[in-house]
């Protein structure tokens, strides 16, 4: 049987890096089959969609956070790229088609005079609804002047970018929370509800199964079984009201797994000021550590999406890392 | 404002030699156009895969219009090379500057994996004419005996093959399209891009049809070619064939040694000045004993780099191929170097 995915998309890119500033729009249509381990992809140019993306938009807020670069803080790179695209799937007798809107934004910012750099990918149907507010929020830690004191033991909160990080990382290694209260699964999102197979996506627990999934960023490459719209929650937890002295807003490394923690480079704001730290969260007692995850969730755009939002933990320590 | 236009058509196919053949997994093909008009420092690119759009140059018409070129075949015994994998290219691209001549340049490309017991993937890139020579060498590099262990912490490294060509690519070829502060070199080191020169990168006319020159990075100068892979890419400021070789004479090599053969990947840090090297195959060399070592990655700053370079040596040697990802674009530069010593800490 053969699998025959069409897609007609128009897009514009908006790019800013060191050594370009660009604005590309971009209109294709393009068709990959799948038949017996096979994946075979052509651009037809037959059929351009009519639209025309949301170059204003993409503009907008291109200008927006291009002016977050001050002082020490540079912008080294920002890419804002929105597009609407026209799917179909025909399997069989059967054809799924879908229609879709995205914008996306890669921010990546540094502080040259004390190395450091913080990268945030942001994602919504249309620009009006991107959180800009977390850019800003990144920016104004990096610019804040260096935190003065050593942070105390106690409780750390996580800002959504990193607890989305953190989901997605989490979803790779099953054993740091089966069988305990913390609950990984995939979710649901208002504006992307299909798969790339054109099926719906459904709530499912992340386990050590194949994902029920297809994600296809393009039609260039072979769509891959992926857990969509990351979702944690705790069973069982009441409210918790308290408070963390210590705030980490962004990642300044990806998380890995040691021997003993969760750890990850992290933007730490303090009373005093901010921080480069290492995050440490023990391995032994991962999914204890979790006292609260805010129930108004923000999507990022991390692999194929995951909703972060405000978590509280106890028992993981932040370290500054000196440069 | 000037304005350029570029039409590209990329065949690609996976092969993996199995069961006495090579199987095609993946085939890609794409074609499309782009008109870029540069206002002040801001490019403003429109694209699309249509035939024809207003005010599209004949040239480009013709391209789209033309037949679907074909990935390049591989000419190699699937017996004789068992497991391996091969991404087959090849790039028909044809860019037009206002007021000159259409530029077209036709590129092929054999990016060959083998996969080697206890020591993971190694690839090369070779085109369709070396690769049969290239793929030999390879295999008889990988069927070496393993060195016994040893630390390779305070011994001197020689990169061989045309390697130095990679180190010299992140230590200075980055740099140098970023305009990065200039570090002091050693004198006898010569490192240039030359778009002119006949190898994966050969450009006589850039991606958006502007002429280009050879330039000593060494010296601080940048690249001059603009470049991008297909019409969906904007046109930076990238190497085309990285060169490397020394003046005067040359550096005696010592008899305990790591030879460095091939690097899996390599990168340079704006904001650290740090360079990593990360080398899939060396040698551990001991007078006339020779042991193939793990992979291990490099890492030193530039200016730490540059002082440990102790001289030159060789012949210039054709590196097999470095696919360079930068902003999101791959592209194939051409990479020739002499042999370079490399004291220890």
């Amino acid at each position: 049987m053969i699998e025959t995915y069409e897609k007609r998309g128009a897009s514009v890119r908006v790019e800013r890096s060191g050594r370009s500033a660009s604005t590309i729009v971009a209109h294709e249509h393009g068709r990959a089959l799948r038949e017996r381990g096979r994946f075979r992809v052509e651009s037809l140019g037959d059929r351009p969609l009519a639209q025309a993306p949301d170059v204003a938009g993409a503009t907008d807020v291109a200008r927006r956070l291009g002016m977050l670069g001050r002082g020490a803080v540079a912008i080294e790179r920002l890419t804002v790229a929105a597009g609407m695209a026209e799917h179909s799937v025909a399997y069989g007798k059967g054809t799924r088609t879908w229609n879709e809107e995205v914008i996306r934004v890669h921010l990546s910012l540094v502080d040259r005079e004390r190395g450091l750099r913080v990268a945030l990918d942001l994602g919504a149907e249309r620009a009006e609804g991107l959180p800009i507010r977390i850019a800003l929020e990144l920016a104004e830690a990096l610019q804040a002047p260096a935190a003065t004191s050593a942070p105390e033991p106690g409780l750390v909160e996580l800002a959504p970018a990193v607890s989305a990080a953190l989901w997605t990382f989490v979803a790779r290694h099953p054993a740091l929370y089966h069988g305990s209260r913390l609950k990984i699964s995939q979710w649901s999102h208002p504006s992307w509800a299909f798969d790339g197979a054109g099926r719906k996506i459904e709530h499912h627990a992340v386990d050590d199964a194949t994902p029920p999934s297809l994600f296809r960023p393009s039609f260039r490459v072979a769509p891959v079984p992926a857990w969509f719209h990351l979702h944690a929650s705790l069973r069982g937890v009441g409210r918790f009201r308290r408070s963390a002295g210590t705030r980490t807003v962004g990642l300044l490394s990806p998380f890995r797994l040691t021997r003993s923690s969760v750890v990850a480079g992290v933007l730490a704001v303090r009373r005093t000021g901010a921080c480069a730290a290492m995050l440490e969260i023990p391995r032994q007692r991962f999914a204890e550590s979790f006292l609260r995850i805010g129930r108004n969730g923000i999507w990022f755009p991390l692999e194929a999406g995951a909703w972060g939002s405000d978590v509280l933990l106890d028992g993981a320590t932040i370290t500054p890392r000196h440069p | 404002m000037t304005q350029n236009w570029f039409a590209s058509s990329i065949a690609e196919e996976r092969l993996v030699a199995r069961g006495g053949r090579l199987q095609a997994e993946f085939s890609r093909f794409d074609r499309g156009w782009a008109r870029a008009r540069l206002r002040g420092n801001w490019i403003e690119i429109d694209a699309g895969d249509t035939h024809h759009t207003r005010g599209m140059p004949e040239s480009i018409a013709a391209h789209l219009a033309s037949p679907n070129p074909a990935a390049p075949s591989i000419a190699l015994d699937p017996e004789s090379f068992a497991g391996w994998q091969f991404h087959a290219i090849t790039r028909h691209r044809i860019a037009v500057h206002r007021g000159s001549e259409p530029e077209e340049q036709l590129l092929q490309l054999v990016v060959a994996t083998a996969t080697a017991r206890d020591h993971g993937h190694v690839s090369i890139v070779s085109t369709p004419e070396s690769l049969a020579r290239e793929t030999r060498r390879l295999a008889a590099l990988l069927s070496k005996p393993a060195a016994g262990a040893s630390s390779i912490e305070a011994i001197p490294i020689a990169f061989v093959n045309g390697s130095a060509a990679v180190l010299m690519h992140e230590a200075l070829g980055h740099p140098s399209e970023h305009g990065a502060p200039h570090v002091a070199w050693p004198s006898w080191l010569v490192v240039a891009d030359d778009p002119g020169m006949r190898s994966l990168g050969y450009l006589p006319l850039d991606d958006c049809g502007r002429p280009v020159a050879k330039r000593e990075l060494t010296r601080g100068d940048r690249p001059t070619a603009l470049r991008r892979w297909s019409f969906r890419d904007t046109p930076i400021v990238r190497m085309s064939n990285l060169s490397v070789s020394g003046s005067g004479s040359p550096v005696a090599l010592p008899s305990r040694r790591v030879e460095v053969q091939l690097v899996e990947h390599g990168g340079w840090d704006p904001l650290t000045d740090e360079v990593s090297i990360r080398v899939s195959l060396s040698e551990l060399v001991e007078g006339r004993e020779r042991g193939l070592l793990p992979r291990f990655t490099l890492r030193l700053s530039r200016r730490d780099l540059a002082a440990r370079l102790a001289g030159w040596f060789g012949e210039t040697v054709v590196y097999p191929g470095v696919i360079c990802s930068d902003e999101g674009q791959s592209l194939p530069v051409g990479s020739v170097a002499t042999g370079l010593l490399l004291q220890p800490r």
